[in-house]
């Protein structure tokens, strides 16, 4: 099966470094998006939904992406992967190298794409949002699953509090 | 002076012919990553397709486009289905390599191929208009050759909207920019691949027809026209059609201009010097991105 077949079937990914087209502009992105048929045919709801989501997006629409900073960057990526209209969405470390407020409007963006009925599959280095944003975590070290569950019970894990939140947390 | 304004108005003529023959190098170098060195044993193959047309069938020349410009994305499909379409599969490095090898094997089989069937004779196109002249502020415009330069740049600028505004058409920068995010955003980069194969085959049959028509054509014009067409593209760098049309029409002036100031045998030699200058100077071409 090809790739495009398996985004038709409903699967999206936000690659890490966000991996734009570089000279092409918000709109084409987003129109790249719903490249397949099944998107396509629900095209305009799915823009009005992006749109809703990152009005950033309609404002620069006809802005090149090379212009933009990381983290509305990332709202391209997050955008474009959102317009093949996904049942499952994945998303490799959306939070790198991009400014802190944009981070917390991309999770929070996270949380209500989760809520509209998309799974998310999320890999994240920032355990204390990936936590507090997931329902339930995976705890990967050198490839290997070393603690899972509810987040909720990961968050008050000793271990986890030790290793990824630092002392700060653990004290707190 | 008047005679040197005539050889840079002959020169912008055949430079939109430079640019046009270069789009089609440009737009499957710059997707597939494969350099096709046969693309001038393709131009050829055009202009004998638009010479046995006019010959045999009675077609007005420029008419013959509407015949050749399928059969030659027609070609395109055989072309990529038979030849190139295992070459795309290996990483970006082997491609480069692997599709030279092909297009070399490829332009020396064409080459055979036409002196076997057509002789080795040069051909040109004799139509009623063809000695037809316009003469502004005392120069001499061929009238073949202006309707040439007319239909390149439509052509080149047809493409530019289809590149732009076509659904596949954008799949096709998209895929020429980044193939793997091309891939996850739902994009059959096998089939974008193929389109802009066939459309680069289609670009140099119409260049073809258009050499065919204003200049001649014979077996050996292949190698000539895929050495102008990588000078524009080095000239113009990657990305940018109309930028590639105006690349030609540059190489077409400089042309005229150094066999002007140092004699018609050192015409050749000025885009060979481009050629070294700009890979030196400005790697990425002057409208490269």
């Amino acid at each position: 099966m090809g790739v495009h077949q398996i985004v038709e079937r409903g699967l999206a990914m936000v690659p890490e470094g966000r991996r734009l087209f570089a000279g092409m502009t918000v709109q084409e992105h987003l129109d790249l998006g719903a490249f397949t048929p099944r998107a396509r045919a629900v095209r305009p709801a799915s823009l009005a939904r992006v749109h809703a989501l990152f009005p950033f997006l309609h404002e620069r629409r006809r802005h090149v992406v090379r212009s933009l900073s990381g983290g509305q960057q990332q709202m391209v990526a997050i955008g474009r992967a959102l317009m093949s209209n996904p049942r499952l969405l994945m998303l490799d470390e959306p939070s790198l190298g991009i400014a802190p407020r944009l981070v917390r409007t991309i999770l929070t963006a996270l949380a209500e794409i989760n809520r509209a009925g998309v799974a998310v599959l999320l890999v994240e280095q920032n355990v204390q949002a990936a936590l507090t944003l997931a329902h339930r975590a995976y705890v990967l070290e050198s490839g290997r699953i070393t603690a899972e569950g509810p987040s909720a019970a990961l968050l008050s894990d000793a271990h986890v509090r030790r290793a990824y939140l630092g002392p700060l947390a653990t004290r707190a | 002076m008047s005679a040197l304004a005539q050889q840079i108005v002959l020169g912008i003529l055949i430079g939109g012919l430079y640019g046009l023959a270069a789009a089609g190098l440009s737009l499957v170098f710059g997707v597939l990553k494969v350099l096709n060195v046969a693309h001038g044993e393709l131009i050829m193959l055009g202009g004998y397709a638009a010479f046995w047309a006019v010959a045999l069938l009675g077609m007005d020349p420029f008419g013959s486009l509407v015949l050749v410009v399928p059969l030659s994305l027609l070609a395109g499909v055989v072309l990529y289905g038979a030849l190139f379409g295992f070459v795309v599969r290996a990483n970006e490095e082997t491609r480069e390599k692997n599709s030279l090898l092909i297009g070399f094997g490829l332009a020396l089989v064409l080459h055979a191929l036409a002196v076997r069937l057509w002789t080795a004779d040069e051909r040109s196109i004799v139509t009623p208009y063809g000695g037809a002249v316009i003469t502004v502020a005392g120069l001499s415009i061929p009238v073949v050759r202006l309707l040439s330069l007319v239909i390149a740049f439509a052509v080149i600028g047809g493409l530019q909207l289809l590149l732009t505004h076509w659904r596949w058409g954008k799949a096709i920068r998209a895929t020429a920019e980044d193939w793997q995010a091309a891939l996850l955003t739902g994009i059959d980069v096998r089939r974008a691949y193929l389109l802009a194969f066939a459309m680069g085959t289609g670009l140099a049959g119409t260049a073809g027809v258009l050499v065919s028509v204003g200049y001649s054509v014979s077996p050996s014009i292949g190698l000539e026209w895929t050495l102008k067409a990588l000078i524009v593209v080095v000239l113009a760098g990657l990305g940018s059609m109309i930028g590639t049309f105006v690349g030609g029409i540059l190489l077409g002036v400089a042309e005229a201009l150094s066999a002007a100031a140092f004699g018609g045998p050192y015409r050749e030699v000025v885009g060979l010097v481009i050629f070294v200058v700009v890979l030196c100077a400005r790697p990425r071409g002057l409208f490269g991105r």
